[in-house]
């Protein structure tokens, strides 16, 4: 189904929230140094420090599970970038790298399919 | 013809000039909002001033040394500027007939009431500046009479921290509310603001839908907006755009205009989405024509 789902631009890796380190390259043997350079600031990007977002979203209305941000989106003039951790191993991510023209929902549908076959298998 | 932009004061700056004074202004608005719902009174700060509260909306406040700002505010709205006797009748009436300001000076037909609330929201938002650069301790709450001015003149904290964007920044914000009224907000709470360039303090420009947060919130997503979008900017120095989703249906979107920042809380995963697809195609589409620039690199 992720296959069917993932445009072919899509790369992927999984990725160590603790050291930003590239743990395995999914698609290719070497990681695409947008990839890399991607892992090294994961674990910053979803920190989500200086906000206590729990008592902010609870003054919406809403409540917080968990301690930081599970997924983040990066968009820019060419590319988009996801972080995506991985439910059962917190400190492990799954990172994608796509082309922008490829459409934001198109990716995101992308990296949830590769998440979900990640989770089965 | 009225005044978007006013003079500056001789009563010192409006707005606070560090990013230490911008935290204890926001302490004291979160006071205001910490305060009981449906409570009125006066939140008292020593010799030093104080602020009229009703419902946690901010009536009225007033520092030492502020005599003639609200005249001279007022005054400003017209062009010629009004003159400031005439101002100074009004307010006596008022006082002798014990009628409200705000009413009393709109029933004067010397101002509008919208020039009434853009002084009062100056005007409060210089007297809270001020008690931040004095103690910014409160002696205290007295609880008092609810005033019988109309709602129109009582605003939210947050509207008060709005109300402190320095005068060199009003082309800014109009532009803000501009480009947020453009978007499919939703139920989502936004802010535009800009790191100004005096110290990391963000100043908030302007705020569109939901208005629950308090002030320190509110600045406190400015930095860490600004924060990651100057560590997405070494991901890729095009880095325009930022989604974070909190586990469940929670998520905060942060981008960057021309030279204005923005960032949006949504409770909802179609609000997020909507407005996260909305903002894609604005990013794509300003990067091919160079439109928006480059993210400025900053320490996170």
């Amino acid at each position: 189904v992720s296959t069917l789902l993932s445009p072919p631009t899509l790369r992927y890796a999984l990725i160590c929230l603790r050291s930003g380190k590239v743990l395995r390259a999914l698609d290719e043997e070497v990681p695409q140094p947008r990839l890399a350079s991607l892992a090294g600031h994961a674990p910053g990007l979803l920190e989500g420090q200086l906000v206590d977002w729990p008592a902010l979203f609870e003054r919406l209305g809403s409540q917080l599970d968990g301690e930081a941000f599970r997924e983040l989106v990066l968009v820019s003039a060419s590319h988009v970038y996801v972080v995506e951790r991985l439910p059962k191993q917190p400190h492990v991510a799954l990172a994608a790298v796509g082309l922008a023209g490829e459409g934001l929902g198109i990716v995101l549908a992308g990296v949830h399919g590769k998440l979900a076959e990640l989770d089965a298998g | 013809m009225a005044h978007d932009a006013p003079r500056a004061s001789p009563e010192g700056h409006p707005s606070p000039q560090s990013a230490e004074q911008l935290d204890a202004a926001a302490t004291i608005l979160d006071l205001v909002d910490a305060l009981p719902h449906e409570v009125s009174g006066v939140l008292a700060f020593g010799d030093e001033g104080m602020i009229l509260v009703e419902n946690r909306r901010i009536c009225w406040a007033v520092a030492n040394g502020m005599s003639s700002v609200l005249t001279e505010l007022l005054a400003q709205r017209r062009d010629p500027p009004l003159p400031r006797q005439a101002l100074e009748r009004v307010y006596r009436r008022c006082k002798d007939e014990q009628r409200p300001l705000g009413l009393g000076l709109v029933e004067s037909g010397l101002v509008s009431s919208s020039d009434v609330r853009a002084a009062f929201a100056l005007h409060h938002a210089r007297a809270i500046a001020r008690l931040a650069r004095g103690s910014g301790k409160a002696s205290g709450f007295h609880p008092a009479t609810p005033s019988r001015d109309d709602r129109r003149f009582a605003f939210t904290s947050a509207e008060i921290l709005c109300a402190m964007v320095p005068s060199a920044l009003t082309g800014e914000a109009h532009k803000a509310r501009a480009h947020l009224g453009e978007l499919p907000l939703g139920e989502a709470c936004a802010l535009a603001f800009v790191e100004t360039a005096r110290d990391a303090a963000p100043c908030v420009l302007a705020l569109a839908g939901r208005s629950e947060l308090v002030a320190s919130q509110l600045l406190s997503v400015a930095r860490w907006a600004l924060g990651l979008l100057a560590l997405g900017s070494a991901v890729d120095p095009t880095v325009r755009l930022g989604h974070a989703v909190w586990a469940g249906t929670n998520a905060v979107i942060t981008w960057q205009g021309e030279s204005i920042c923005y960032a949006a809380m949504c409770t909802s995963r179609p609000a997020s989405a909507m407005l996260s697809s909305a903002l894609g195609k604005r990013v794509s589409v300003s990067a091919t024509s160079g439109a928006w620039p480059v993210t400025r690199a900053r320490s996170p």
